[in-house]
């Protein structure tokens, strides 16, 4: 299937790579990177998720592939197989595609450059390349930096994420990658309480765009153990999230969800055609 | 850790950061600042007369010019006897502080230094700064703790005497009009910096420190000098990082809410609650202050809006 001669004549833009990354570790990057990544495809836009995180690879379980790897990013990085029979089709969508991380080897066998030639082979062939980084700033981060242009950071709004979320952004405009935030696992009822950080509080220490926020929600986890992105639940809340910032990558531009609170009246107030 | 205890008593025994920080052999600058005064019959003791800071280059010893020879020598004998064996053989620079003795007297300094102690002075200059805040401290009105580094009354009765003593152009009848000249401090080498820094990032330079953005939680800023942060400051700011007294040094922020705060050798946690309103700290004797910044107040003023925190460790 050529893309580069679309039918409309429309040449859409091929080849970019977003890294995933957060500083801190557990806050949400693997998940983002795997339903973001399944959002795209659900788009009609042919997507790879890259898992960067080598010894520790994670994006494999979440998309319910493990069982299918035979090479990984290590064995193209090292030109051990031809790029294309590293990459697995995902159960869900053909237009999802998975490149896997090594688990026997670790962060320091390949290097940003050998990463970079081996990124390089897939970006005539889709239109983004998302790359769930390590937790970190060491070579495995470094690693998946090797060619993005663009960058997620993920941080969940407690003040240990936020400040390692801070340290990343840092490094990564240093080195000329354009990073946008998600915040993720927010909780609605604890920021209303006053237990927990708001959007406007993450924005006002990190200072960079929001380019989307994702409630705590159940979904996800059962997702996960299921080998399912959540962005094919519909009725998921993180789901819907997911599939809003895919959107906005794409650049549509849908507004940030808010967290008023929908109390009883609320609702009620929704229901009679009143602002809530 | 110093008396031979496990770490696991130690760790039972603290019940509050305060003590833990205590327990920490932070090397608090002893009583050389407070105090000092002009004539030898004024001085209770050696303190303020001799005091010393590091720099990138070497040991600065500080002597105040404005003493009797006497009292100079021996309040810089008792200095160097208490440090000998580190001063011993190597090499130092002096700083006059006050005023700058004529060259008889810097020679005695030199030659006093090397035949009794072998320490080498490679040289002699004048430097102001700490002296600024002794010379305040030592009006009879400044002698509680309220003490505004920015006073304008008190420095210029100072100015006057001084003037008194010959060292500096007097400027009577005439001196409402001018600024004090105790107010003013050159520091062509001070850094500006227009930029937030981030978690991980530090700015260091031996001199002043302008920073217009914010310092973020996990940024650090280390200066020589004074510290101004015209933005929110979350992280740690070291102000007066190269002398032990802190050399008169503050740091200010529009919005002050630090991690930690350092003014010389005195180290000191952000208060609790954040103010809203701009801020300035600095130390007077053992304790970092912390009080509403107010541009024309001589003395603290205590008011609603006025925070002063006395976290000290």
């Amino acid at each position: 299937m050529n893309l580069r001669n679309g039918a409309t004549g429309n040449k859409s833009k091929m080849g970019e790579i977003i890294v995933v990354t957060s500083g801190k570790g557990g806050v949400g990057k693997t998940t983002t990177t795997a339903s973001l990544g399944a959002a795209l495809a659900l788009k009609g836009k042919r997507t790879l998720v890259v898992d960067a995180d080598i010894g520790l690879r994670n994006l494999d379980v979440i998309l319910g592939l493990e069982n299918r790897i035979v090479f990984n990013l290590v064995d193209v990085a090292k030109k051990v197989c031809k790029p294309n029979q590293a990459t697995i089709r995902s159960k869900k969508s053909n237009n999802l595609y998975l490149l896997p991380a090594s688990q026997t080897d670790e962060k320091d066998v390949v290097s940003e450059e050998e990463v970079k030639k081996a990124l390089a082979q897939y970006q005539r062939e889709f239109h983004y390349i998302l790359v769930d980084s390590p937790a970190g700033i060491e070579q495995g981060f470094r690693n998946a930096c090797a060619s993005a242009t663009r960058a997620l950071v993920v941080t969940t709004p407690e003040v240990s994420a936020i400040r390692d979320a801070d340290r990343v952004i840092g490094l990564l405009t240093a080195r000329g990658i354009e990073p946008s935030c998600i915040v993720n696992r927010i909780d609605r009822e604890m920021v209303k309480r006053g237990d927990m950080l708001s959007i406007e509080d993450v924005q006002d220490i990190l200072g960079i765009d929001i380019i989307g926020v994702v409630e705590r929600d159940d979904n996800v986890v059962v997702a996960a153990n299921c080998g399912e992105p959540v962005v094919f639940n519909t009725k998921s809340r993180a789901g819907n999230a997911f599939s809003n910032i895919a959107a906005r990558i794409c650049g549509e531009s849908i507004p940030i969800e808010s967290l008023a609170p929908v109390g009883l009246l609320g609702r009620l107030g929704r229901r009679l055609g009143m602002q809530a | 850790m110093t008396d031979g205890r496990s770490d696991d008593d130690e760790l039972k025994d603290l019940d509050s950061f305060d003590d833990l920080v205590d327990d920490l052999a932070i090397d608090k600058h002893t009583s050389e600042v407070s105090g000092g005064g002009l004539s030898a019959g004024d001085l209770g003791s050696n303190a303020g007369i001799v005091t010393a800071r590091g720099t990138g280059d070497g040991l600065v010893i500080r002597l105040d010019g404005r003493v009797a020879r006497e009292t100079l020598l021996d309040a810089l004998k008792a200095f160097v006897k208490s440090r000998e064996g580190f001063l011993k053989g190597h090499e130092v620079a002096l700083e006059w502080v006050g005023k700058t003795p004529n060259d008889i007297v810097v020679e005695e300094v030199s030659r006093f230094l090397k035949d009794d102690f072998r320490i080498t002075v490679t040289g002699s200059s004048s430097g102001r700064r700490s002296g600024f805040l002794e010379e305040v401290k030592q009006t009879p009105a400044a002698e509680s703790k309220s003490v505004s580094l920015f006073g304008g009354l008190e420095a210029f009765s100072m100015d006057e005497e001084i003037s008194a003593m010959g060292s500096m152009p007097k400027s009577s009848g005439r001196a409402e009009a001018a600024i004090s000249e105790a107010a003013i401090w050159d520091d062509p080498n001070a850094r500006l910096v227009f930029s937030t820094l981030r978690s991980g990032q530090k700015i260091e330079t031996e001199h002043s420190l302008v920073v217009c953005g914010d310092i973020n939680s996990g940024a650090e800023l280390i200066a020589g000098g004074d510290i101004i942060v015209l933005g929110t400051l979350r992280g740690v700011a070291h102000a007066g990082a190269y002398d032990e007294t802190g050399g008169g040094s503050f740091i200010f922020a529009l919005n002050l809410h630090p991690t930690q705060l350092r003014i010389g050798s005195v180290i000191s946690r952000g208060p609790a609650e954040g103010g809203g309103v701009p801020e300035i700290a600095r130390v007077d004797g053992d304790i970092i202050i912390v009080e509403a910044y107010q541009a024309r107040s001589r003395l603290l003023k205590k008011a609603d809006s006025v925070r002063n925190e006395l976290h000290s460790i």
